[in-house]
């Protein structure tokens, strides 16, 4: 917490970053909505009354999940179950490139203009892809909700995929891709990703490589959307002041009147391979991820789990933190985390340090997750790791926009109820519980990832 | 016009039915301090910032970094905890302290819950008042700011940056990185690093800004009897603008893949009479994905990624830079792109009169939104207290705001966008 704390903000960009948290904001982003971003026990938060979050399943199969409150701003997110674990070899890239397409105009709205509809009435919008999803949200005062929801149901639903579009949007992914190349905690991300799974998607990147981008056919474009838009996949979030009845019947005019079409997404077994990889790179730094398969997030360890991720690199005196970093001066520093994922994510560990140092750090980060296998953590230890993450939990469900994502997330890899019932979960895990957990899944096969500086970077 | 009346009378309406901007009141402790209080009683959560007037904008090329690495020692030993003992405290409360310098000013920043506010508050002023400095931690602090020195090039966005600050703000203290120079932070003192303390934390060098659930006379309960101790000392002077205004150019080449191309101008401080058009400008220009830059460099050309525009809100004459990460053979286009939108800027009609409405209202739209959070409220409060305009400016922003017209932005950009600094990081 010490590490991640940023200055308030106001119209500034967020430019500067240190470098370590340039790998840990991979890792948060997932924790954000793994750890921090979940559920409720704390009553007056989630479960409140006439505001608690209620699921309604709409005529044509989509589930509606629902709270409101009445503060004068409304949050919207559409989801899709589909991303990167969706796709294959061929066309890896094509969920994000889509997301980017969903905003350049329907039938009815102009290129960009949704853009202009929701940030001209003061709203804020965006989409995101991962590995598991994809989704479109935005945020605006309550005045401005039904015309925001209009337009983005429109795009969302209708999208022309309009050719001179797709030609230059192609430029644009390509940027994002180049951009990516050249940011340590994006090149470690990815690579201790395609190192830790055999056949298993999730060792794809979801932004896909120049050559699919450059090569993928309008026709390819369509008939993804077409097969991954559908009733089954979707489902919708809405988080803020607008009446619940007034928005199924408003939402009832976008969808589709029936279930066009049956698919289950079903479970893919994660196939660990792992290994040892490193990397010459144009970095000044020498990076270290280190990853295991962890649970998927329907298993009930994926609780256990993220109590120990928090024990060991949460805050200044946490386990690896205030031994490895603090006390050996190994690192510059170092985090843990675990992707709370639709199949088995990873637990990880990553580091910046010297290159000299790495062997040390891979001896010391031995000895230490030994420790935690045959011991396990202390009742003190627990204690706060549990704080920690209900803290968290209450700090980043502040604004309405934040509720609906951290539903909208756990809908998309398990179910909005597992994160009804986080909090309750995570107070339930035991000292015990944390020794068999450490022993199931840090002991056995693992990725290890060093990007290397080039060699003269590193001579003092 | 229709359109603007009516978004901007929502967006007012809205800040006064949602407690998104409340009635902060400021008062004085008996130790001088003053201290602005917001109450909400919206969620159960504390957040207070302490605003040191300290920074690396009153740094020395002498004395570049001593700021980040005095902020830094704070949590690192106090007359009561070792570094260890105060992590381990505020870590098992589960609340986020954190201490950081800035460039105006530099912050002791305290989120929690209700529940913990006694314990929290209790850890703040400890880091406030008593930081001993020890050897030891100083070493492992220094060695971690050598580390982000040497792997700033690693974000090259940050490294183009810090390039473009030394060209667009040379012979002012804007130019320096709160980082500091390797050379200076190698050599900084726990001495020197206690002096610091003795001269920018005294009752009339700080102020302090709370939002959230708290009881206003409990609050300056506590915080009186924490405080009661702070020594007295007068306000340091915060230096003054040194710029030449002049046209530069500079380059640097790197092995990275993304080339960044940065133009940008010298332009007025927070609450200038300027000051709202720019930020309505900044806006229209580069906010966000309806802005000019978006659409005509990326949606169009499809040039870039990340592009747009940045007018931080600062103390004295700023920076209105225009940002993009591009290819090297685009580098060209993208600066002509710039510059040509910079000038057209000061012409009337560069923006229809929907896309202006548009502008302003994405502005206010997002400055609400902001205010959902209570840290972000604490900060805008103490942020204007800070730079002297007062923390009442936090709603008066919007009239200013309001009241803007094209004319304006055309008259600032006339003004202001005349001496382009450009700086470009080559890639390969």
């Amino acid at each position: 917490m010490f590490l991640t704390k940023k200055k308030g903000g106001d119209w500034m960009p967020n430019l500067k970053k240190t470098l370590f948290a340039a790998i840990t904001a991979l890792a948060v982003c997932l924790l954000i909505c793994g750890v921090a971003g979940a559920a409720s026990a704390t009553e007056n938060l989630m479960q409140a009354g006439e505001n608690a979050v209620s699921g309604t399943t709409l005529e044509n199969g989509i589930t509606l999940i629902v709270k409101e409150n009445h503060n004068g701003i409304a949050a919207f997110q559409i989801w899709f179950r589909t991303g990167a674990r969706d796709e294959d070899a061929s066309n890896a890239g094509i969920s994000h490139f889509i997301e980017h397409l969903i905003f350049k105009g329907s039938e009815k709205l102009k290129v960009n203009e949704l853009s202009t509809v929701i940030e001209g009435k003061g709203g804020v919008l965006n989409g995101g892809t991962s590995k598991d999803y994809t989704n479109y949200h935005f945020v605006i005062a309550k005045e401005y909700f039904e015309q925001a929801l209009d337009s983005m149901m429109d795009c969302v639903m209708n999208p022309v995929f309009d050719p001179a579009e797709i030609e230059k949007e192609r430029k644009v992914v390509t940027e994002e891709i180049v951009r990516n190349l050249d940011n340590p905690g994006w090149v470690i991300y990815d690579r201790v990703f395609a190192l830790s799974y055999d056949k298993h998607p999730y060792g794809r990147t979801v932004i896909g490589t120049k050559e699919i981008i450059e090569k993928v056919t309008r026709e390819e474009l369509v008939s993804y959307y077409r097969a991954r838009y559908i009733p089954e996949r979707m489902f919708i979030v809405a988080v803020g002041d607008f009446d619940k009845a007034k928005l199924i019947l408003k939402l009832k005019k976008h969808l589709p009147a029936a279930v066009l079409k049956k698919e289950a997404r079903q479970k893919l077994q994660a196939d660990f391979k792992g290994g040892r990889l490193e990397e010459e790179t144009n970095f000044k730094q020498a990076y270290v991820a280190a990853a295991w398969l962890g649970p998927e997030a329907a298993n009930n360890d994926n609780y256990a789990v993220d109590v120990l991720v928090t024990a060991l690199g949460s805050g200044r005196s946490s386990r690896l933190y205030r031994n490895i970093k603090e006390r050996a001066k190994l690192v510059y520093g170092i985090d843990a985390g675990y992707s709370t994922m639709r199949d088995e994510g990873l637990i990880t560990i990553g580091a910046e340090l010297d290159l000299k140092d790495a062997p040390a750090f891979e001896k010391k980060l031995e000895e230490e997750l030994k420790d935690i296998r045959e011991n396990g953590i202390t009742p003190a230890e627990l204690a706060k790791a549990v704080a920690i993450i209900e803290n968290n939990y209450i700090f980043s469900h502040e604004t309405n926009e934040e509720i609906a994502g951290a539903l909208g997330y756990y809908e998309a890899v398990s179910n909005y109820g597992q994160e009804l019932g986080y909090l309750e979960n995570i107070r339930k895990v035991k000292t015990e519980d944390l020794k068999v957990t450490a022993s199931k899944y840090l002991g056995g096969k693992r990725s290890w990832v060093l990007l290397k500086p080039r060699q003269n970077e590193n001579k003092k | 016009m229709k359109t603007r009346n009516s978004v901007t009378a929502v967006l007012l309406c809205l800040a006064a039915a949602s407690g998104l901007f409340a009635a902060p009141e400021k008062q004085l402790l008996q130790s001088g301090v003053p201290v602005v209080l917001n109450a909400d009683q919206s969620s159960g959560i504390i957040a207070v910032s302490v605003f040191i007037n300290a920074g690396s904008a009153f740094e020395t090329e002498a004395d570049n970094g001593i700021s980040g690495l005095a902020f830094s020692m704070l949590t690192r030993g106090t007359k009561a905890r070792n570094a260890e003992k105060f992590a381990e405290e505020a870590e098992a409360l589960g609340i986020g302290l954190s201490a950081s310098a800035g460039d105006d000013y530099s912050t002791i920043s305290l989120i929690c819950t209700k529940k913990n506010i006694t314990q929290g508050l209790e850890l703040l002023a400890d880091a406030l008042l008593n930081p001993i400095f020890p050897e030891e931690e100083l070493a492992k602090v220094k060695q971690v700011t050598l580390a982000r020195i040497k792997a700033l090039e690693d974000d090259s966005f940050s490294f183009a940056l810090k390039n473009y600050r030394n060209l667009l703000f040379k012979g002012d203290s804007y130019r320096f990185d709160s980082l500091g120079s390797s050379q200076n932070v190698s050599k900084i003192a726990a001495a020197q690093l206690a002096s610091y303390h003795a001269e920018y934390f005294t009752a009339g060098n700080i102020l302090i800004s709370v939002s959230g659930d708290f009881n206003t006379k409990t609050m300056l309960g506590d915080l009186n009897s924490r405080l009661k101790t702070i020594r007295a000392g007068s306000r340091v002077v915060f230096p003054s603008s040194v710029y030449s205004g002049l046209s530069a150019e500079g380059k640097l080449k790197t092995e990275k893949n993304q080339s960044v191309v940065l133009v940008g101008f010298i332009c007025p401080k927070v609450a200038d009479r300027d000051y709202a058009a720019l930020r309505v400008l900044n806006s229209a220009l580069g906010g966000g994905m309806s802005s000019k830059l978006f659409r005509d460099l990326r949606e169009k050309e499809g040039l870039a990624y990340s592009i747009g525009t940045f007018y931080p809100s600062r103390r004295k004459a700023s920076g209105f830079t225009f940002y993009a990460g591009t290819r090297k053979e685009n580098i060209e286009k993208v600066k002509q792109g710039m510059l040509e939108a910079s000038v057209r800027s000061g012409s009337a009609g560069y923006f229809t009169r929907e896309e202006f409405e548009n502008a302003r209202n994405y502005l206010i739209g997002q400055y609400r939104l902001d205010h959902q959070r209570n840290s972000k409220k604490a900060w805008y409060l103490g942020w204007y207290e800070t730079t002297g305009t007062g923390f009442e400016y936090d709603l008066k922003v919007i009239e200013e705001l309001k009241a803007v017209q094209p004319e304006d932005l055309a008259a600032a950009g006339k003004k202001y966008f005349v001496n382009p600094v450009v700086f470009v990081l080559e890639s390969n």
